[in-house]
């Protein structure tokens, strides 16, 4: 409860100095409140799970895009009319789970996020638990989320500290050679590419 | 100092106060720079109010703990060749 409280505390005191902050810009003529969220609107609005899951799906088809993806991630989302350039300069990097690795993506220090590809983040990857404990125990806490892996399975865990974003390219199911693209997109999940689960 | 992929290094100690992007348990361990990601504005410099941070490089580091791999995304001057 006590721990409830002070982030409640917290980000009260931050939403009234982002207020402050921004009646300044106002009284200066920088921005203005509107501008501000209609340019945070249109972001969320182009913001999806389904750009991952688009993404995905295309790499499991075509061999080609998914050498330039796991290289030149920005440039390979971008054939996807994914934009990646809004606020600053991110750089995606997407990491590939093969027979014998496994990845994890997590910020420890905040909530770093691809949300242009994954959409607003869960609530419990931002919580201090799995922020703090993705790092150090992450076999423990795949098989809180339900996904127990073969010890032989290596876990890198990808902690998001500065410029660079990180997506997961799952492994594509066994049994899914006559899936579409299309159809294909449909059974990636959000956990699947944070690397929670598997697809 | 640059560094190249594979080169072996040592993370130092965050800065004691003001903003960081080393995280606190990943100071002073060894690890090995795995990509270059090219130069980025200073984040723990942005961070103070004055004039605009200077760029540095940027780097993904990797770190072996045993059980798992550790990741992350390192600037130049957390870093130092390895002793």
């Amino acid at each position: 409860m006590s721990g409830h409280l002070h982030d409640h505390e917290k980000s009260a005191n931050v939403s009234q100095r982002v207020k402050k902050l921004i009646a300044r810009l106002e009284e200066r003529g920088v921005t203005s409140e509107r501008d501000i969220d209609t340019l945070i609107e249109s972001f969320l609005a182009k913001s999806r799970p389904e750009n991952g899951y688009r993404v995905v799906a295309r790499a499991w088809t075509d061999p080609e895009f998914k050498a330039r993806l796991l290289h030149h991630a920005n440039e390979a989302v971008a054939e996807l009319g994914i934009d990646l350039s809004h606020w600053a300069p991110v750089r995606l990097r997407v990491v590939e789970n093969t027979n014998d690795t496994h990845n994890l993506i997590v910020c420890t220090l905040c909530s770093c996020y691809p949300i242009a590809l994954l959409g607003p983040s869960p609530s419990w990857y931002k919580s201090e638990a799995y922020r703090s404990r993705a790092v150090s125990e992450p076999r423990a806490v795949l098989a809180e989320f339900g996904l127990t892996l073969p010890d032989n399975v290596r876990i890198t865990v990808w902690d998001s500290t500065a410029d660079a974003r990180y997506m997961v390219l799952p492994q594509r199911p066994a049994e899914t050679d006559a899936l579409n693209e299309d159809q294909l997109a449909a059974i990636v999940t959000r956990n699947g590419l944070i690397g929670t689960a598997l697809v | 100092m640059a560094f190249d992929v594979g080169a072996r290094v040592r993370t130092r100690e965050p800065r004691p106060v003001g903003h960081t992007r080393l995280p606190r348990y990943l100071a002073r361990r060894n690890g090995r720079i795995v990509r270059a990601l090219g130069a980025f504005r200073f984040a723990d410099d942005g961070a103070q109010v004055g004039p605009r941070a200077s760029e540095q490089m940027l780097y993904t580091v990797e770190f072996d703990t045993g059980s798992h791999t550790v990741c992350a995304d390192l600037f130049e001057s957390y870093l130092e060749a390895e002793p």
